[in-house]
């Protein structure tokens, strides 16, 4: 009979086999060496034998490049032995908020419509960004600004602060990965989102008080007035936004190009979101350079999402 | 005297020869802090295990195992003893709940001819044959599976409803499991009290030597119940393959028990497979690990019982 304890991480790793690398200004050369081990003396280093392919592909194993086996589903996107990003559909969700706002603490425990997202895990960070369409994205889709806080506005990186987050990278831990987000508390702005009062406002008009709310007075920081005090956000890097509307909403948006507005009224057809960019809703405007953009108008459940 | 040839091997001087890493070792601890209490690990074997826990948890494992008949055990049977923070060995996955798992696996199956053994008694008593398999094949299969004609009758008939579905089920040769199985072992077994009335009045000694160790063997697997399995632990093994046998039981060498349990081997480790036997126990509550030691040694005790019993059994030779 033998016995074996296989308790906790603890292991004991014995000095097994050296690397000796040779190098001019060209070329490189490594040997690999056993070890022979004395009683009370100091290791010695075995002959030398070629590096085989085998042994290689060992070492590798034993630094953690390899990926165990995985059945991918549909919602994956990329996998590596250090990152794995994958999508998911616009849907509702309940949020929650952090302590130190009284008022989106009000808004704790609702549902909320979210854009579709896309997430990336590398190592122990967590990324996210939104998505134009509910549909998987191709490696041509751009990526959109994810609307919430904690969440870095220039490359998504949420900040994890103390959340309870899956040490694996693997298949499995998507559905945690995505519950640690959304189920901590969201508590503070950052990058994109740098205002709390904005959000929040979002989050509260979405929520429904049955009162019409003028969003741009909801949109982030940076905003400017027009000479007809409309309040005009300047969005990250681009030039459109995306929408969720919960039911069918007549929206008026209002598209400026320096000082020159085009105002456009579209009806929501989407049930959940929607996306415009400025070509769809300027034709002919190209360059983005000065474009602002803002909804002036829309009824309580509608809410600007994200910038591009 | 020869000059050396000068060749010196190189000597890497201030190299370290080993690293030690230690995580998650808050259940090892507990377990070696209440094996400590409880006298069942030497506080001397501390430095021995270089200060591990579950080193020092390894070598009081091991010494409960010698304690229990280790060594004779080994001689017929290749069993794993593990205790782990995991109920399934083969997965990494699985929630912790702050418990250890004591799993009995074998690494290969042990092989008993029982055959000449069953002539001979029932030369005894026709009852006797049919008495001495339940006695053996019972004590054993409480700890650990045995693969016997009755797995063999289940594959055949496996195969056989698979046969139907097909076109060319005429073709098909299935081995005579059914033939192979002695008739007496369909009668009814003996009382114990007959048993030794009957064993105790034959002239035959290895009958009776036979008889007694199936006895003995009987009454030490009945020392302690085999433990339940919680449900949660249940669960991890929702998906999994029934234990691996630890014992085949044939009647002849190449009979087509042996047959049956060749081919269906090839399937056994399709899935993981459950442990043989598993214990749960809290490292933290002395109770609770002294319950699963007192476990491992009556499995163990059992399992050199059968070793015993092994060795005068006629017709096992190691012969091919």
């Amino acid at each position: 009979m033998e016995a074996h304890v296989q308790v906790g991480a603890s292991a004991n790793l014995e000095l097994r086999h050296a690397l000796l690398v040779y190098a001019d200004r060209q070329r490189v050369f490594a040997t690999l060496h056993d070890i022979i081990t004395q009683t009370g003396g100091a290791p010695l280093l075995a002959p030398a034998r070629p590096l085989s392919l085998a042994f290689l592909r060992r070492l590798a194993e034993g630094l953690g490049s390899m990926v165990a086996p995985e059945v991918l589903p549909e919602i994956v996107l990329a996998r590596t032995p250090e990152m794995i990003a994958w999508w998911s559909p616009a849907t509702r969700r309940i949020m929650f908020f952090g302590e130190a706002d009284d008022e989106a603490r009000k808004l704790n425990g609702v549902q909320f419509p979210h854009p579709p997202l896309v997430f990336k895990v590398r190592g122990q960070e967590l990324f996210v960004r939104a998505l134009e369409k509910s549909a998987r994205p191709t490696a041509a889709t751009s990526l959109k600004t994810a609307p919430y806080w904690n969440t870095a506005g220039d490359n998504g990186r949420v900040c994890l602060g103390s959340v309870r987050a899956p040490e694996s990278t693997s298949v499995e831990s998507i559905k945690t990965w995505e519950a640690a987000f959304f189920q901590s508390a969201f508590t503070h702005p950052l990058g994109g989102c740098t205002s709390n009062q904005p959000q929040r406002r979002f989050f509260r008009t979405l929520a429904g008080d049955g009162k019409q709310e003028n969003v741009p007075s909801a949109l982030p920081h940076g905003c400017r007035r027009d000479p007809e005090g409309i309040r005009h956000a300047r969005p990250v890097g681009g030039c459109a936004g995306i929408f969720t509307f919960p039911s069918k909403q007549t929206v008026k948006v209002r598209w400026s190009i320096g000082w020159r507005y085009i105002d456009y009224t579209k009806s929501c057809w989407m049930e959940r979101s929607g996306y415009w960019s400025s070509d769809a809703v300027a034709p002919g405007v190209r360059s983005l350079g000065d474009c602002h953009t803002s909804i002036y108008q829309c009824s309580p459940r509608g809410i600007l999402l994200a910038y591009v | 005297m020869g000059r050396p040839s000068g060749v010196v091997m190189p000597k890497l001087d201030g190299v370290a020869a080993e690293y030690r890493m230690w995580a998650e070792d808050k259940l090892a601890i507990e377990l070696a802090e209440s094996l400590t209490t409880l006298g069942l690990a030497e506080p001397s074997a501390w430095e021995e295990a270089k200060r591990s826990p579950t080193g020092y948890a390894h070598t009081a494992l091991n010494r409960w195992i010698a304690l229990h008949g280790g060594e004779l055990v080994r001689q017929n049977f290749a069993l794993n003893v593990t205790i782990s923070d995991c109920p399934d060995p083969y997965s990494s996955e699985g929630e912790r709940r702050g418990l250890l798992y004591l799993l009995v696996d074998p690494e290969s199956a042990g092989y008993m001819i029982l055959g000449p053994t069953l002539e001979m008694l029932g030369d005894v008593h026709p009852r006797l044959p049919v008495t001495f398999y339940s006695l053996l094949v019972g004590a054993i299969q409480r700890w650990v599976r045995v693969y016997d004609h009755r797995d063999a009758l289940d594959r055949l008939e496996m195969w056989r409803e698979w046969a139907e579905g097909e076109a060319d089920q005429d073709e098909y040769e299935f081995p005579d499991v059914e033939g192979c199985v002695p008739p007496a072992l369909k009668l009814k077994p003996l009382s114990p009290w007959q048993v030794r009335r009957i064993a105790g009045g034959t002239d035959n000694q290895l009958s009776r030597q036979l008889v007694q160790a199936a006895l003995d063997l009987d009454s030490v697997s009945r020392r302690f119940r085999r433990p339940e399995i919680s449900e949660e632990t249940r669960e991890a093994f929702m998906d999994s393959n029934p234990p691996l046998p630890a014992l085949l039981v044939s009647f002849t060498r190449q009979d087509a028990v042996t047959g049956c349990f060749d081919e269906e081997s090839q399937t056994f480790l399709e899935a993981s497979p459950e442990p043989n036997m598993l214990v749960e126990f809290d490292p933290n509550n002395h109770a609770s690990v002294r319950r699963a030691f007192d476990i491992l040694a009556v499995l163990c005790e059992t399992m050199a019982a059968a070793s015993r019993l092994a060795a005068i059994l006629p017709g096992n030779t190691n012969e091919a």
